[in-house]
């Protein structure tokens, strides 16, 4: 594993979160989506983004039961079953590009310590703060 | 290799691919018997340039199994050897060893050698049968070959002869000079019995031409004579000797009228002006479909400032709105343009059929002609491509499962010869195929017990016929008594139903005990463009297929009826059924009164049902963009599209939308 990944991280919940930086393709203002009939109400819909239709994940609807107009749309890929698709996540804010230490990675406590632990991959310190970095693929953005 | 070797590799290989398929083609409609010069020319110059190749990239396994199939054909085409179907089977068979040379070429792969080993004797044993040729590797056609003692040559040409500008005198001068005339005689007379018009040409010439000519060379003469301007006739004058002559003589007729017919079940041959054509990768033009996509959306963003200049009064409104309709018109053009290279005609898929009627009615010795029709119709690349399997399993099923053995068929007063017909064309927006056979039909008795005792039905359960048929399309069925190594395996309808609904079509069954049954497959023109209808539900906007729409009506209160909670239009003397579109979607949106919006009527295959919505807006084409690309599949749409201001919009799957009221 290399030792230091750069990562985005991104507030949810008043918690910090990670995600891998080669998964990001870009960051946009929340927008109006167009519903998806018969979708999980975290579903908030699809938008056009220069010619694709990108579905639109609430994480905050999704984890931790809370909805809020502020927040912003990171656009990232994810791999499921062996396809790539583009979505977005909309979460509470972005705040920095970090460097993650792999080598300091600390599996995350067993037990429930967020409703957030199912997409954990482990903790990190940077600079003081606890940071919980994600596998945005283990999130089952489709289900029905 | 070097690289540009590697290419001229891979254009050889493709050539001889398809190659091979107008050699199975052509043999499956070659007659036993005298063989017909036409046909066998064909397979041999398909051969031909496939061994010319062979030698160039060093394919050596290829050489000499393509050299005895060419000397073979060559006794053949030169009326030597009659067809039989001893050594038309080996013919077939030696294009599929053939097929696995190539594709173990293309693939990098050691090639199997004893298979073709074998071949090859199979083959020179039939060629011991008859006196053997020394080189068979005669490259000049027939055509230049025969020296005849002369030509008979007539000319006619047409009303509008003159409006060609081709001086025929100039040409029957040129005539007298070509090589090998000793000498010209010309006869004019009346063209047939034509009133004398001052622009019309009411004369035609018989020339006789003697000397030893080559036909190719008088044709070199008339080259740019063709059916539109005027009607041409060589005909060799017959050497008193040669009575092999009438095959020469019907070849030699260039007369430009509608090509005559092998056998009602061939293509027609490729005309001798071939249309010249580049090898474009599939990758680049789907490219250009995306950026004409994007440039359709972008037009129609742009049309709305028409509207808004007029609102405006603005001075310039109308030079504006000439522009946009300009661009409009261009887009749509090019749009029409860029998909027309998609599209392919349904040949290829069809032309593999015959083998597999050929194949599988050999082993199971039954007595069958497969008739196609429509081959010419065009379908989308994509489509074609996701057909041919489907096709190749209902063909199978219907050979297998349809038609009968002849002892029976006859003995149910039927011709003991079986016939399946394998039809395209279009009809309201929809490329249908039809698969129509005159066995047995479908029992559909046996369909349910077989269903009972899979445990898909309840025993004594109450179905309608189209039930009953529908269920062979259930995963996991299978009705043939004894599983073949054709078809039984009970992997197959369902993944042919669901093939065909992933390319946005249906499939239907007919079928009557003991007349036969059609298999009917709808399918969409195309899978990228669509012309929608723009509804509203609340302030969501939802776009239907336009060519489903029937009619729109404004719900009067007293037609509508409520059964068991579900409503029921009365539209003239027919109760339709009614979907709303936000419950169906559980959308808390739009209108709820029925009075109060608008039913569109659609029809989906033989289902005629009202879509319940508030308004119709605008008709627009759309570019249809998948849903599954980022997303999943979602029941009700078949995908989305991007709107002229930007925004997505859902279009509804009627298929699935007409499942709900079942």
């Amino acid at each position: 594993m290399e030792e230091n990944k750069q990562i985005l991280t991104f507030i949810l919940n008043n918690e910090i979160y990670g995600v891998d930086i080669l998964r990001i393709q870009e960051i946009k203002d929340v927008e109006k989506c167009t519903p998806i009939p018969n979708a999980p109400d975290w579903t908030l819909g699809v938008i056009n983004l220069r010619g694709s239709v990108v579905p639109i994940f609430d994480l905050r609807r999704m984890f931790f039961n809370y909805a809020s107009e502020e927040g912003v749309i990171i656009v990232l890929r994810v791999e499921k079953d062996g396809k790539s698709k583009v979505v977005g996540i909309v979460v509470d804010a972005v705040s920095n590009t970090e460097f993650a230490d792999m080598a300091a990675l600390q599996p995350a406590p067993k037990g429930d310590i967020t409703s957030s632990h199912i997409f954990v991959d482990g903790l990190v310190s940077i600079e003081g703060r606890m940071v919980i970095l994600t596998d945005i693929d283990k999130i089952d953005f489709f289900r029905e | 290799m070097d690289e540009l070797m590697l290419v001229f590799r891979q254009t050889y290989l493709e050539e001889s691919f398809e190659g091979l398929a107008a050699m199975e083609s052509n043999l499956l409609t070659l007659p036993e018997g005298v063989p017909d010069t036409e046909v066998v020319n064909t397979i041999f110059r398909a051969a031909h340039s496939m061994k010319g190749g062979a030698g160039t990239f060093g394919f050596a396994e290829l050489i000499h199994l393509t050299h005895i199939l060419e000397t073979l054909l060559d006794e053949m085409r030169s009326g030597k050897r009659n067809v039989t179907a001893e050594n038309r089977e080996a013919l077939l068979e030696s294009v599929d060893v053939l097929r696995v040379i190539l594709t173990a070429y293309q693939n990098a792969e050691s090639i199997e050698m004893t298979a073709v080993k074998a071949m090859e004797q199979k083959l020179e044993v039939i060629l011991g049968g008859a006196s053997h040729q020394g080189d068979g590797t005669t490259t000049s056609s027939p055509l230049n070959t025969p020296a005849i003692t002369g030509f008979e040559i007539h000319l006619s040409p047409s009303d509008n002869y003159f409006e060609s500008g081709i001086d025929l005198l100039k040409l029957l001068h040129e005539l007298s000079r070509t090589k090998g005339v000793t000498k010209t005689q010309i006869h004019t007379r009346l063209n047939d019995d034509k009133a004398v018009q001052v622009d019309h040409c009411v004369l035609a010439f018989d020339v006789t031409v003697e000397g030893t000519v080559a036909l190719a060379d008088i044709q070199e003469v008339f080259e740019w004579l063709d059916s539109d301007n005027c009607h041409i006739s060589v005909d060799p004058i017959a050497p008193q000797e040669a009575p092999k002559e009438e095959v020469t003589v019907s070849q030699a007729v260039i007369s430009t009228a509608a090509p005559k017919a092998n056998a009602p079940t061939t293509t027609a041959t490729p005309g001798p002006q071939q249309e010249s054509s580049i090898r474009v990768s599939i990758g680049k033009i789907d490219q250009m479909v995306d950026m004409v996509g994007e440039l359709v959306i972008a037009q129609s963003m742009l049309s709305r400032f028409g509207v808004l200049a007029d609102q405006l009064n603005a001075s310039w409104a109308d030079e504006l709105k000439e522009g946009l309709l300009d661009i409009e018109r261009h887009t749509r053009a090019m749009q029409e343009s860029v998909m027309s290279i998609r599209m392919m005609p349904i040949s290829f898929a069809f032309n593999r059929m015959p083998r597999i009627v050929h194949d599988v009615s050999g082993k199971l010795e039954k007595d069958i002609e497969l008739v196609m029709e429509g081959e010419n119709t065009e379908v989308d690349k994509t489509v074609l491509e996701k057909l041919t399997d489907p096709l190749v399993h209902i063909i199978r099923n219907s050979v297998d499962h349809g038609i009968e053995k002849p002892d029976v068929r006859e003995a149910n007063g039927k011709p003991r010869k079986g016939t399946v017909r394998l039809s395209a064309f279009h009809a309201g927006g929809n490329i249908v195929i039809q698969i129509k056979d005159n066995g047995a039909g479908i029992r559909l008795d046996k369909v349910k017990q077989k269903a009972i005792d899979a445990g898909i039905l309840v025993e004594g359960q109450v179905i309608t016929e189209k039930e009953n048929i529908d269920l062979i399309f259930h995963a996991g069925f299978s009705t043939a008594d004894v599983v073949t190594d054709i078809s039984g395996r009970g992997v197959g309808m369902d993944v042919v139903r669901r093939n065909i609904r992933e390319l946005g079509g249906t499939i239907e069954v007919q079928t009557e005990q003991g007349k036969g049954s059609v298999f009917t497959i709808r399918l969409p023109l195309t899978l990228a463009i669509l012309d929608g209808q723009l509804a509203k539900v609340g302030d969501e906007t939802y776009i239907f297929p336009l060519a489903s729409i029937v009619e729109s009506v404004l719900p009067a209160a007293d037609h509508i009826k409520s059964v068991k909670g579900n409503y029921l239009y009365r539209l003239r003397d027919v109760y339709i059924p009614i979907v709303r579109l936000n419950e169906f979607f559980n959308r808390p949106n739009g209108k709820t009164e029925l009075t109060a919006g608008l039913l569109v009527v659609v029809e989906n295959g033989d289902k005629r049902f009202g879509v319940f919505v508030d308004t119709l807006e605008s008709q627009q084409q759309v570019v249809i963009k998948s849903l599954d690309t980022n997303y999943r599949k979602v029941n009700g749409i078949s995908g989305a599209t991007i709107m002229g201001d930007g925004r997505v919009a859902m279009i509804l799957d009627l298929t699935e939308l007409s499942q709900e009221i079942d």
